[in-house]
């Protein structure tokens, strides 16, 4: 776990959040066994939306969608859930990804011919961001999200973390 | 065989995105060519600031010139800018031949080495953990530099007997 402590601005906590969203993004890819290369060619526009919407506070879940590319079929997935009540103001910023890594290691790797995306769910009267549009949620009927706690923490917003788990 | 440094603000101050850019323009100074040499690896370069491998192991660019080292700055060190190094350079590293070595994580190295190969022939990957490959002119130097360290070492003990 990373900590520090100053005193950080709203924009400040929106950069830290993004950036360790994304972070965390790539190490769930990474550790669960499929490329990250797709998270890094698109980092730059993911960036811009996550960053857009926490600052408008529209970012409502972060998702990484992992599917079963022959028949579109959702088998798994992460989500991080923006908090914009976290914090008392007081400069501390942190984030735990030891505590998704661990919870990986737990629930195992997926197929590497396995394809992911990462979506957001966002407030109806959001600003549109370049690079960004329009989709539908894959059916996530027998699964079950299972949280795992607040997994980014910064004075102003906060993301709780989880991942899909067949019901 | 010179070495400069530089230290650039990153998060949360800039987002790693634009630390990559800054840290593009810095080096690059308006060269097309180069330029689009860095933006083709600036996803992983953003992957790798965002592990704040940065903080200790420095992007190494190694030309005709100077060996250039950038570091970023995180967290308060970020904030306050105390420690920044942003000034413009006084020569292009990105003139003649030049290599850039991007530091990575044990865990990351494999995956980014690979992907670089695809995305750049000037870029390389670099496990924090190993340092600079062996067979980058940098490394020799470095060598050469330990040799040389240690054909004037002194050896304290035998000195506090005189």
């Amino acid at each position: 776990m990373s900590t520090s402590v100053s005193v950080y601005s709203y924009a400040h906590s929106i950069t830290y959040v993004t950036d360790k969203m994304l972070r965390s993004l790539k190490v769930i890819i990474v550790s669960i066994g499929l490329d990250p290369q797709k998270l890094t060619s698109d980092w730059a526009v993911l960036e811009r939306g996550i960053s857009t919407w926490l600052n408008t506070r529209d970012l409502i879940r972060l998702k990484l969608e992992i599917y079963n590319p022959n028949t579109d079929a959702f088998v798994g997935g992460w989500d991080f859930i923006a908090d914009y009540s976290y914090g008392d103001d007081e400069g501390e910023m942190w984030a735990d990804t030891e505590q998704i890594r661990s919870t990986i290691i737990k629930c195992g790797t997926f197929p590497s011919q396995c394809k992911y995306r990462v979506i957001t769910t966002t407030r109806d009267g959001r600003p549109d961001v370049d690079g960004w549009s329009s989709t539908t949620l894959l059916s996530t009927d027998g699964f079950v999200f299972q949280s795992i706690g607040t997994a980014i923490g910064s004075h102003a917003i906060g993301a709780e973390s989880g991942y899909w788990r067949k019901n | 065989m010179s070495v400069i440094a530089r230290s650039i603000i990153s998060t949360p101050e800039r987002s790693t995105s634009s630390t990559w850019e800054f840290i593009t323009d810095l080096i690059c100074q308006g060269d097309e060519s180069s330029t689009q040499e860095f933006k083709a690896v600036a996803g992983l370069a953003a992957a790798c600031i965002s592990e704040e491998t940065f903080n200790n192991h420095a992007l190494v660019v190694i030309s005709q010139g100077p060996r250039l080292r950038v570091y970023c700055l995180y967290g308060d060190d970020a904030i306050s800018g105390d420690k920044r190094k942003e000034e413009v350079l006084s020569w292009k590293p990105i003139e003649g031949e030049w290599k850039a070595y991007l530091p990575c994580t044990e865990e990351d190295f494999d995956w980014i080495k690979t992907a670089l190969a695809t995305k750049s022939h000037r870029f390389f990957a670099y496990n924090i953990v190993d340092g600079l490959p062996s067979d980058s002119e940098g490394n020799k130097n470095s060598q050469e530099a330990q040799a040389t360290s240690k054909s004037i070492s002194i050896d304290v003990g035998r000195f506090n007997e005189l």
